[in-house]
């Protein structure tokens, strides 16, 4: 579980801890790793194994390659879950340009990096999970540098798909708008969906070998509205809200 | 009700630091606001919610004692750990509450009279006081917080993680024994009967029966039984029903609530039966959002504890007072509560609490109140504060003699102010 301490992502954790399967929880904050190892350990009756990882300066196969040696023999990966998000509006990034770089390597070009690297590890009925969002199925002028990054995201991953058929599943997992410490205290327009919700949604496409899972599902059929809307109308709509 | 400013940390040093950072005073923890007053309300200032921080971190099944972060509920801690063999030894009457609200309540169950208050489950917690300063609060070390903090309605500090004991169980089913009662002196003898043989007893009382069958009601009496079903520690998954929208005011008229009553006590005859804990410790739970049965105004509770000596006769003014109101009250509750716990601001005390929902009627109701106020300082009684939205200054002062030790040690354990609620600004317990 890559990401471990974001909302989602430890929603899904306890899911699969439940199922009974060891967790490897990776997250840059050291201690809030330990409280959310601990936590699934009292939950789940399961083993908990903890790594450090910063999105933004460890090197993905370098990362991949130190977990491998850190994992215990009896253990075999057979799934990972990518929960990486670095999300900030347009407006933000017009004052702080890195922000724009640096939501594409977070966003993207280390979830990339890391499923490119658990391909050559993780058995072919085994899984990589990453969670992207709505955001990259249309991107909109506001959150322009978010949605390309999670577009990207969404593009890179469905073509390691078509290139790897018959091996592990990827699933590109998109949440709609969900109630997590990232969007707490933004303006919603509709709303949210609570993170366990995203989470059984999520769980349930692993266990269904899924390609894409809207997270809750009704978004897949929105995205299909929003994507189908002609570029005049769908700004229109977005400007007159 | 103005507004107020929302925070809900994930971590404890984004707790710590708006803690820290917060200079205007007016700051208050919330779990899962199931407090039905203002404890946990803020107009103007600023409510963190700590229903994000809802980690366990340890258990020890020798000996039983789980460590858990505040914010975690007791309906995640049922569903955890009743497969196991384990259930909280004390629960309120709803599993919507945060291990941190039921400290800062001091909640207490239907086993009062035996098992006393979450005070006696509760083996410490950590608390981050208005001064920055983070403690762990026992029997043995800072004792003054521990029990102030202890039904202290979260005004101390905001407590970060809880270590307490939980209880053995081989089963998730009760033995009830249901007793029906003619009239109130009738019932008080039945729950006293109970003693403390007794694991769980409360009764069910009619609030509109007047005369001579005034105070009727149901006795319950029941305690866990030795694995009673197939699987008998299986989680109960029923469908919760809802109330989709606030129902018109006339859905709880004097008629409707007599129709219910009358319903109630004749669907409980003197028998004994096998419950489920959910029905027996959370009917209430079963339906989501059941408050709007009250409609759009809503209701207030009502819940005083009389002092075993005066318990009849206060419970009996209080009674004769709501039924001469015609302030029609569907859900009403006695049940005797045995020893006091130390803090200066919690509920319990020796004798008879009598608990029960009053529609708002605006100043009609708030002149009942007061006027219950005054029948419960009368008989040397006090309101629950977890339950309290309409108590005076004045009465509050009366009701809990020990509030200038609680101020006190308030203002050493957070000299700028920091915490308040409305509720804490009305009684007079912070500026």
């Amino acid at each position: 579980m890559v990401g471990a301490t974001s909302d989602i992502t430890r929603c899904v954790a306890r899911r699969i801890g439940a199922l009974g399967y060891n967790l490897l929880l990776a997250a840059r904050d050291a201690e809030q790793l330990e409280i959310e190892a601990a936590d699934l350990r009292v939950r789940c009756g399961v083993a908990v194994y903890t790594m450090s990882f910063d999105a933004v300066v460890d090197e993905p196969s370098a990362w991949m390659a130190a977990m491998r040696q850190e994992l215990p023999r009896d253990d075999t990966l057979v799934g990972m879950v990518v929960g990486l998000g670095l999300f900030a509006r347009e407006s933000m990034v017009k004052q702080q340009p890195e922000l724009a770089q640096r939501m594409d390597r977070v966003n993207h070009r280390v979830p990339v990096a890391l499923t490119e690297a658990a391909l050559g590890v993780i058995p072919s009925t085994g899984f990589v999970c990453v969670i992207g969002s709505v955001a990259g199925d249309r991107v909109r002028a506001n959150l322009a540098s978010y949605g390309q990054s999670k577009r990207a995201l969404d593009q890179a991953l469905a073509r390691m798909r078509s290139a790897r058929p018959g091996g592990p599943q990827i699933i590109t997992a998109k949440p709609g708008p969900t109630d997590t410490a990232m969007t707490w205290g933004l303006e919603a327009s509709g709303p949210l969906a609570q993170p366990d919700e995203v989470a059984a949604c999520i769980v349930r496409a692993i266990e269904r070998r899924q390609s894409i899972v809207y997270c809750p599902g009704r978004w897949r059929w929105i995205m299909a509205v929003i994507r189908a809307l002609p570029g005049p109308l769908f700004r229109w709509l977005l400007a007159n809200r | 009700m103005g507004r107020c400013a929302l925070l809900r940390p994930g971590r404890r040093q984004a707790l710590s630091h708006a803690v820290a950072s917060h200079d205007s005073g007016k700051l208050i923890s919330r779990g899962l606001g199931r407090s039905y007053g203002d404890s946990a309300v803020n107009d103007g200032g600023t409510v963190v919610l700590h229903t994000r921080m809802d980690h366990l971190l340890d258990f020890d099944p020798q000996t039983g004692v789980l460590e858990a972060e505040a914010g975690v509920s007791i309906a995640d801690l049922i569903a955890v750990f009743l497969p196991r063999g384990w259930f909280p030894a004390v629960v309120p009457g709803t599993r919507f509450v945060t291990l941190g609200g039921a400290v800062a309540a001091n909640v207490h169950g239907k086993n009062h009279h035996r098992d006393g208050a979450f005070a006696s489950c509760v083996e410490s917690f950590d608390l981050i006081t208005g001064a920055g300063a983070s403690l762990t609060c026992s029997r043995t070390s800072h004792a003054p917080v521990f029990w102030a903090t202890l039904g202290g309605m979260g005004l101390t500090g905001a407590i970060t993680r809880v270590r307490l004991r939980l209880m053995p169980i081989t089963s998730a089913h009760l033995r009830v024994a249901y007793t029906r009662a003619r009239q109130l002196d009738d019932l008080v003898d039945r729950l006293e009967a109970a003693g403390d043989q007794t694991r769980y007893s409360v009764a069910w009382i009619d609030c509109l029966s007047r005369g001579s069958s005034m105070g009727r009601g149901v006795v319950m009496d029941g305690d866990f039984v030795e694995g009673a079903a197939a699987s008998p520690l299986a989680v109960v998954r029923r469908a919760q029903r809802r109330v989709p929208f606030d129902l018109p005011s006339l859905a709880l008229s004097r008629p409707t609530v007599r129709l219910f009553n009358a319903r109630y006590f004749r669907n409980h005859p003197t028998a004994e039966r096998l419950v489920d804990y959910e029905r027996f410790f959370f009917p209430l739970d079963a339906v989501a959002d059941w408050n709007r049965i009250y409609g759009k105004r809503g209701f207030v509770q009502f819940q005083a504890v009389f002092p075993a000596a005066d318990g009849r006769d206060g419970v009996r003014a209080l009674l004769s007072r709501i039924a001469q109101s015609g302030q029609a009250s569907f859900l009403a509750v006695l049940k005797r509560m045995g020893p006091a716990d130390a803090g200066p601001l919690s509920f319990p005390m020796p004798g008879l609490t009598l608990a029960l929902d009053l529609p708002n009627r605006g100043q009609r109701l708030l002149n009942l109140t007061a006027e219950l106020d005054r029948i419960v300082i009368e008989h040397g009684g006090r309101v629950y504060l977890a339950k309290d939205a309409c108590l005076s200054r004045a009465s509050f002062e009366a009701m809990y003699p020990q509030h200038e030790a609680f101020k006190a040690l308030c203002r050493e354990l957070d000299p700028a102010g920091r915490f308040s609620s409305s509720q804490s600004r009305r009684l007079g317990l912070t500026p």
